[in-house]
C-alpha cells in the first residue's frame, strides 16, 4: 500500500491557518490544551464542525446546492430531544437518537424531494423548510426550556478520560470514510462537476443529489443532539448563527462553492478555524459583536486567498498548455 | 390557449396576485376595505423597493444576501443620528451612499475574485451586522422625522392621491427599472452577462464596472428601504430587515426571474411582492401566531415556485 | 481523410433483423418540429452514416435514442420490439452507447474516473480500481491514445484527448449500438484514422455504429450505408455504392443550397493587398519552442492549421490577446497587444471556439446579439436609441446572411448555422480590421458553410484582414491566400495559394520536409 501525499490538494490553506491559530490559541492561553479544557473545547468547536460538514455534502454536489437549514434544524431536534420527547415519556438513549437520525433523514429527503424532483431552486427551497423548521420549532418551545436526558452525559462528559463528543467526531469521519469507499464519493463528485456529463453517463443524479441532502440532514440532526447534551436543555434560537459559520467554514475549508471538489477534512479545518477565533476572541474578552466582524472579514480574506491561489494554478496550467 | 401556455410563466404571477386578493377578501372581513388596500400597496411598496437591487443582482447571474443588513444599518444609522439631532437632509444621504459603497465593494469583490456573491454578501452582511451592534451595544435609541413616518403611513396622502408618497416613489421606481432593463446599455449588459458570463467578457462587457454598478444600486434601494422602514416602526431596530431575506428572493423568483440568470424582470418582480404581501396579511387575518406565520409563508412559498419557477430538467440542458 | 475508400469489402446488407428501426418518430418542441417524420433501421454488423444539414433533427434522433428526450410520437423498435428508451441508463443497459457533440468531461476528476463514470451504482462499486484502470487503458489502446495515464486529471488534457476519453467512456460500456456524434470533430488525423480502423474491426464483430459526421470524406471512408435526414424528415438511404458527395449533398440540401454549393467551386478573386494589419514578431509561445514571424495584411486571408495541440490554438489566442508568447509580440500599427481590450481597440474581433459557452447569449434576442459589444455607438447618456440600433441589426442581418424570423426573436430560437452568422456579425458591429477566428465552421452545417466563406471574402475584398484557424483542410485550400501550419508548438510552414492542396497541407501538420519551409 503506498501513500502518496498531493500537495497540490485543496485542504492544505485550510489546515495551515488550523494549525496557526492552534498555536495561537495555546500562546494566548496555554491551559487552551490542558487535559481538562478538552471538553469544553470540544463541545464548544462540534456545532461548528458538524454543521460545516453538514453543508459541505450538498455544495459538493453542485447545481447550487446548499442546505440553509441546517442551523434551524439542529435547533428543531434540540427541541424534540430536550421537550417534546422526554414530555411523551422517551428517555432511552436508542429511541431518542432513532428519532433524532430519523429526522434528519426525513429532512434531506424534504429537501432532495424539493430540489431534485420538484425543482426548486436550492436556495428557495432550503430558505422554505428554514423557517418551516424554524416556525415548528417556535409552536414546540415557544421559549428556552426542557431538559437534557442523564444518558447525554456520555457526549458531554468525558470517557475513559477522553471527551465523549470526540467518539461523536469519530463516527461521522469513520462513516464518511465508509461511504467515501463506495461508489458514491465518486457520483457525488461528478454530479457536482457537470451534471449533464453525470446524467449521460448514466449515473442516477437525483439521488446522488438526494443523499447529499440526507447526508446534511442526518448531521445537523447529530448536532442537535449535542446542543442538547452541551446545554441540558433546549433553546429554539440556538441553531440560527450556525447556518452562517456553516457557509464560512466551507468556505475556509477550501471547499469550491461550484461543486465537484472538496471534502470532509478541509471543511473540518475550516469549521475548526471559526471556532479558534471565536476562542481567541473570548479570550482577549473582546465583545461578541467584534466576533461578528472578523467572522465576516476573514471570510473575506479567505475568499481572496483562495481566488489568488486558485489563479496562479490555473494560469500556470494554462501556461503549459500550447 | 397555446399563447397561454407559452407565457403561463408570465401571466401566473399577476394572475395568482389577482385571484390571492379576491380569495383573501372573501375570507377575511373587512380586507377590501380602502385601508387594508392602500396597506397592501404600502407594504408592498417597502417589500418591491428592497427587491428592485435584487431583482437587478440576480438577472445579472448574482444575488445580494446583504439586503438585510444594509436595511438594518440604513434604519439604525438614519433614525439615530435623528435622535441625536443631525438634519435628515444631511444623514438621510449619508445612508443611502453608505448603502451604495457597501454595494460596489459586494460587486467589485465578486467579480474581481470571481467568487460566488453568495459568500460575498454573506460576509459583508455579518460585518455590518456586527459594526452595528458594536457601535451602539443594543442601545437603539432614536426617532425618525414626521415628514418619513407620513411618507410611509398607511392613511398617507400624496397630494390629491391617497396612497402615501412611499407608494408613489416605487410605482416612479418601477418605470426607471423597466426601462433601464429594456433600453439602456446597462440593463443589456445585466442581461446578457447572466445569460453567459464566459461570453460577457468575450463580448466585450465591462464585467468588473458592471458588477460594481449594478450591487451598488442594490444597495443604495436596500439603505432608502432601510430609511423607509424606520418611518413605518418610528424606531431605530437593526433586525428590521431580517424578513427582507427570503421575502425579497422570493418575490423575486414568484415574480419569475430565475435564479441562475439572464431571464425575467422587474415588472415580475412587482406581481411577486404583491403575492408576498397578499399571503402575509392572509396570514394574519387568519389569526395565525408568529410560529405558524413562518411555517405557512415557507410551506406556501415553495408551492408557488414549485407551480412555475421550476428550475429546467438536466435533460434539457444537454 | 488520407484513407482512401472502398479498400475493402463491403459488410452483408441487409441481412438478418435490424437492431434499431425506426419507424415515423417524431418530436416537437412546443410548436417547433425538431424532427417530423424519420425511418430507416440499423442492421447488425453495419456502419450506418447519418447526415444532413444543422437543425435537420439529427442531434434530436440521437437525444432520443440515448434517452435523453422522450419521443412524440412515431416508434423506436429495438430488437424487433417497440421501446421507449426512458433515460440514459436505460439506454446503456439494452446496449446503446453514445458519444455526444459536446465533449462531456469532469475537469477535477481523473482520466479513469471520467472513464468509468456511470458504470457504478449509486453506492456499488463494479470494478476495482485495479480493474478500472486496465479497461481503462483497453478502452484508449483502441484509439491509439494508451499513453495517457489514467490517474491523470482530465483538466490537463487537450480538446482532441477529452474528446477521446469520452469515446474511450462509451466503448467501455457492453454496447451493441455506438452512436457518435460528430464526436471526431477534435480528434487529429491520426487518431481519427485509428479510430475508423477500430470501428471496422466492431462491425466485423457484428456490431453496429451510427455515425453523425460534417465530413463527405469521412463519411465516404467508413459508412456502410448513410441516412439523409432534411428539416426532420428521413429523405433517403444509400448504400457505400450509391454514395458521391455530390449526392449526398444534393439529398440534404434544399434547392437554394444547392446552387449556393455550385457557386463555391469558384476561384479566389484577385484582392489588393493593403498595409501589415497584424504582424507576429519572434514569437515564441513556449520558453523552449522556436520563434516565429508571420504577418496579416489588410485584404488578406490567412489559414491556420495544425494538428491538435501543436500550438495553433494558443497563437491565435495570443493574437487575440488572450495568452502572452513566451517571447517576442504580436504587433499592429496601435503597438504589441498585450490584453484583450487592448487588442479590440487595435481593431482585431475574435470569435472564440465554443459558441454555446463561449459566444451567445441565449435567451436574448437575435437584436441584442448582434449588437451587445457596441452597444455604446447607439446610446445617449447609457439610454438606446433604439431606431437607429434595430437598422444595425438590419443591416448586420443582411451583411451575415442571417435566416431568422425577426431581430426580437431569441437566439436560442435559431439553427446553429444561423447561431453562429449572428455571432460573426456581432463582430462585424465592431468593424474590425482584423478577424481572428478560431474554427468558426465546427458544427455549422453546408449552407451556413456557404454564408460564412461570402462574409469572410466580402469583408477580405473591403480591405479587412482575416486570420481562419480551421480543422476542415479543404475549406482553408478554399478560402485562403495562405495557411500557416503549426507543428511542435511552433511555425512549421507557410503554404502559399499556388501550392495549397490537402495533401501539402497534411504533409506539414505532419512535420514533413517536403512542405516549403519559410516564414512571411
Amino acid at each position: 500500500m503506498k501513500f502518496k501525499i498531493d500537495w497540490n490538494a485543496y485542504y492544505w490553506p485550510a489546515l495551515a491557518g488550523f494549525v496557526i491559530l492552534f498555536v495561537g490559541n495555546i500562546v494566548a492561553n496555554p491551559i487552551f490544551i490542558s487535559h481538562d479544557n478538552w471538553r469544553p473545547v470540544l463541545l464548544g468547536a462540534a456545532p461548528f464542525i458538524i454543521t460545516t460538514w453538514a453543508q459541505t455534502v450538498p455544495i459538493m454536489s453542485g447545481n447550487g446546492d446548499l442546505d440553509l437549514s441546517v442551523g434551524p434544524l439542529a435547533g428543531l431536534v434540540n427541541a424534540v430531544m430536550a421537550m417534546t420527547l422526554p414530555g411523551l415519556g422517551i428517555t432511552d438513549p436508542f429511541s431518542m437518537i432513532a428519532i433524532a437520525l430519523a429526522i434528519g433523514v426525513a429532512s434531506g429527503l424534504l429537501n432532495g424531494f424539493l430540489v431534485t424532483i420538484v425543482r426548486v431552486q436550492p436556495i428557495i427551497a432550503t430558505l422554505g423548510t428554514f423557517l418551516t423548521y424554524q416556525g415548528l420549532t417556535l409552536e414546540l418551545l415557544p421559549i428556552s426550556g426542557g431538559t437534557a436526558p442523564p444518558w447525554m452525559k456520555v457526549i458531554s462528559g468525558n470517557v475513559a478520560g477522553i471527551p465523549g463528543v470526540f467518539f461523536v467526531f469519530v463516527l461521522i469521519a469513520v462513516a464518511w470514510w465508509l461511504l467515501g469507499k463506495t461508489a458514491y464519493r465518486r457520483n457525488l463528485l461528478a454530479v457536482g462537476g457537470d451534471i449533464r456529463a453525470a446524467y449521460t453517463a448514466g449515473i442516477n443524479v437525483i439521488w446522488v443529489r438526494i443523499v447529499a441532502f440526507i447526508v446534511s440532514g442526518v448531521l445537523a440532526a447529530i448536532t442537535g443532539v449535542v446542543f442538547t447534551a452541551t446545554i441540558g436543555a433546549a433553546d429554539p434560537t440556538i441553531g440560527n448563527p450556525y447556518i452562517l459559520t456553516s457557509i464560512a467554514g466551507v468556505a475556509l475549508g477550501g471547499v469550491a462553492f461550484s461543486g465537484g471538489q472538496g471534502g470532509l477534512l478541509g471543511a473540518a479545518a475550516g469549521g475548526a478555524l471559526l471556532f479558534l477565533i471565536e476562542n481567541l476572541f473570548s479570550l482577549a474578552q473582546v465583545s461578541i459583536y467584534y466576533i461578528q466582524i472578523a467572522y465576516g472579514s476573514i471570510l473575506l480574506v479567505a475568499l481572496a486567498l483562495n481566488s489568488m491561489v486558485d489563479r496562479a494554478r490555473r494560469r500556470k496550467a494554462q501556461a503549459a498548455l500550447v | 390557449m397555446n399563447w397561454v401556455r407559452h407565457r403561463l410563466d408570465v401571466i401566473a404571477p399577476f394572475g395568482i396576485a389577482i385571484a390571492l386578493f379576491f380569495i383573501t377578501a372573501a375570507v377575511i372581513p373587512g380586507y377590501g376595505s380602502m385601508v387594508s388596500i392602500r396597506s397592501l400597496l404600502l407594504l408592498s411598496s417597502l417589500l418591491g423597493i428592497a427587491s428592485a437591487g435584487q431583482t437587478l443582482t440576480i438577472i445579472m447571474g448574482g444575488i445580494d444576501l446583504s439586503v438585510p443588513a444594509v436595511i438594518g444599518l440604513a434604519c439604525v444609522g438614519f433614525a439615530v443620528a435623528f435622535g441625536q439631532g443631525v438634519s435628515p437632509w444631511v444623514i438621510g444621504p449619508i445612508v443611502i451612499v453608505a448603502g451604495i459603497i457597501i454595494g460596489a465593494i459586494n460587486g467589485l469583490i465578486s467579480r474581481a475574485l470571481r467568487v460566488n456573491s453568495l459568500i460575498v454578501t454573506l460576509a459583508t452582511a455579518t460585518i455590518i451586522y456586527g459594526a452595528i451592534w458594536a457601535q451602539t451595544k443594543g442601545d437603539n435609541r432614536g426617532s425618525v422625522p414626521d415628514f418619513v413616518t407620513d411618507f410611509v403611513s398607511v392613511i398617507g396622502w400624496t397630494g390629491p392621491i391617497p396612497v402615501p408618497g412611499a407608494v408613489i416613489l416605487w410605482a416612479f421606481l418601477v418605470l426607471v427599472f423597466v426601462i433601464l432593463e429594456r433600453r439602456s446599455v446597462l440593463g443589456r449588459w445585466v442581461y446578457a452577462s447572466g445569460a453567459n458570463p464566459g461570453a460577457a467578457e468575450l463580448a466585450h462587457i465591462p464585467s468588473l464596472l458592471l458588477w460594481t454598478v449594478v450591487f451598488a444600486i442594490s444597495g443604495g434601494l436596500s439603505a432608502l428601504a432601510g430609511i423607509l422602514l424606520a418611518g413605518f416602526s418610528s424606531a431605530a431596530n437593526p433586525q428590521v430587515g431580517d424578513a427582507y431575506l427570503f421575502t425579497t428572493l422570493s418575490a423575486v423568483v414568484i415574480g419569475g426571474t430565475p435564479i441562475i440568470g439572464g431571464r425575467g424582470g422587474y415588472a415580475r418582480t412587482v406581481a411577486g411582492c404583491f403575492i408576498i404581501t397578499e399571503l402575509t396579511m392572509l396570514l394574519i387575518g387568519l389569526g395565525l401566531d408568529e410560529a405558524a406565520q413562518q411555517v405557512s409563508l415557507g410551506v406556501l412559498i415553495i408551492v408557488l415556485v414549485a407551480i412555475y419557477g421550476r428550475e429546467t430538467h438536466v435533460r434539457m440542458q444537454i | 481523410m488520407s484513407v482512401p475508400a472502398l479498400k475493402e469489402t463491403p459488410a452483408p446488407l441487409p441481412s438478418a433483423a435490424p437492431l434499431v428501426e425506426f419507424r415515423g418518430l417524431r418530436r416537437n418542441f412546443g410548436e417547433t418540429i425538431a424532427l417530423a417524420d424519420c425511418s430507416f433501421e440499423i442492421q447488425p454488423g453495419e456502419i450506418h452514416a447519418l447526415v444532413g444539414e444543422n437543425g435537420s433533427g439529427k442531434s434530436t434522433l440521437i437525444k432520443i435514442l440515448s434517452g435523453i428526450l422522450p419521443e412524440s410520437g412515431g416508434e423506436l423498435l429495438w430488437d424487433g420490439k417497440v421501446t421507449r428508451i426512458a433515460d440514459p441508463r436505460t439506454a446503456q443497459q439494452h446496449g446503446i452507447a453514445t458519444v455526444f457533440q459536446e465533449t462531456l468531461v469532469l475537469d477535477q476528476l481523473s482520466v479513469r474516473d471520467n472513464v468509468v463514470l456511470g458504470l457504478d451504482r449509486l453506492f456499488r462499486r463494479v470494478h476495482s480500481v485495479a480493474d478500472e484502470t486496465k479497461l481503462v487503458r483497453e478502452a484508449l489502446d483502441t484509439i491509439g491514445m494508451n499513453a495517457l495515464d489514467p490517474a491523470m486529471p482530465v483538466a490537463a488534457l487537450s480538446l482532441a484527448q477529452r474528446q477521446g476519453v469520452t469515446i474511450a467512456r462509451a466503448l467501455l460500456r457492453p454496447w451493441r449500438l455506438l452512436v457518435l456524434d460528430e464526436s471526431t470533430s477534435a480528434l487529429d488525423v491520426d487518431a481519427r484514422d485509428r479510430l475508423f480502423e477500430a470501428l471496422r474491426g466492431f462491425r466485423a464483430a457484428g456490431r453496429s455504429i451510427l455515425f453523425v459526421s460534417h465530413r463527405m470524406d469521412e463519411i465516404l471512408d467508413v459508412a456502410d450505408r448513410s441516412t439523409v435526414l432534411r428539416s426532420g424528415r428521413s429523405v433517403a438511404t444509400v448504400t457505400r455504392a450509391e454514395t458521391t458527395t455530390d449526392g449526398l449533398l444534393e439529398l440534404m440540401s434544399t434547392h437554394e443550397e444547392a446552387q449556393a454549393a455550385e457557386g463555391a467551386a469558384r476561384a479566389v478573386p484577385n484582392r489588393a493587398l493593403g498595409a501589415p494589419v497584424i504582424a507576429a514578431k519572434g514569437v515564441a509561445l513556449l520558453p523552449e519552442t522556436a520563434p516565429f514571424d508571420l504577418t496579416v495584411r489588410a485584404g488578406e486571408i490567412v489559414g491556420i492549421a495544425g494538428l491538435e495541440g501543436h500550438g495553433q490554438v494558443a497563437f491565435v489566442e495570443a493574437v487575440a490577446g488572450l495568452r502572452r508568447p513566451a517571447h517576442g509580440a504580436v504587433e499592429t500599427d496601435q503597438g504589441a497587444i498585450t490584453s484583450f481590450s487592448n487588442a479590440a481597440r487595435a481593431g482585431i474581433a475574435y470569435l472564440p471556439r465554443e459558441r454555446k459557452t463561449q459566444g451567445i447569449f441565449a435567451p436574448l434576442s437575435v437584436l441584442d446579439n448582434l449588437t451587445i459589444s457596441a452597444l455604446k455607438r447607439f446610446a445617449h447618456f447609457g439610454i438606446l436609441a433604439e431606431s437607429r440600433r434595430r437598422a444595425e441589426g438590419r443591416r448586420l442581418i443582411a451583411q451575415s446572411h442571417v435566416a431568422t424570423a425577426g431581430l426580437g426573436a431569441p437566439i436560442s430560437a435559431l439553427s446553429g448555422g444561423n447561431q453562429q452568422k449572428v455571432f460573426l456579425g456581432r463582430l462585424l458591429a465592431l468593424n474590425p480590421r482584423a478577424l481572428v477566428l478560431n474554427d468558426p465552421m465546427r458544427g455549422v452545417d453546408l449552407g451556413a458553410k456557404q454564408d460564412i466563406y461570402k462574409i469572410l471574402e466580402q469583408f477580405a475584398s473591403d480591405g479587412g484582414a482575416v486570420m481562419l484557424l480551421s480543422t476542415e483542410l479543404a475549406e482553408l485550400c478554399l478560402l485562403c491566400d495562405r495557411v500557416a501550419v503549426f507543428h511542435n508548438r511552433a511555425l512549421f510552414a507557410v503554404i502559399e495559394r499556388k501550392s495549397l492542396d490537402v495533401q501539402a497541407l497534411i504533409a506539414a501538420m505532419f512535420g514533413q520536409s517536403g512542405a516549403s519551409r519559410g516564414t512571411a
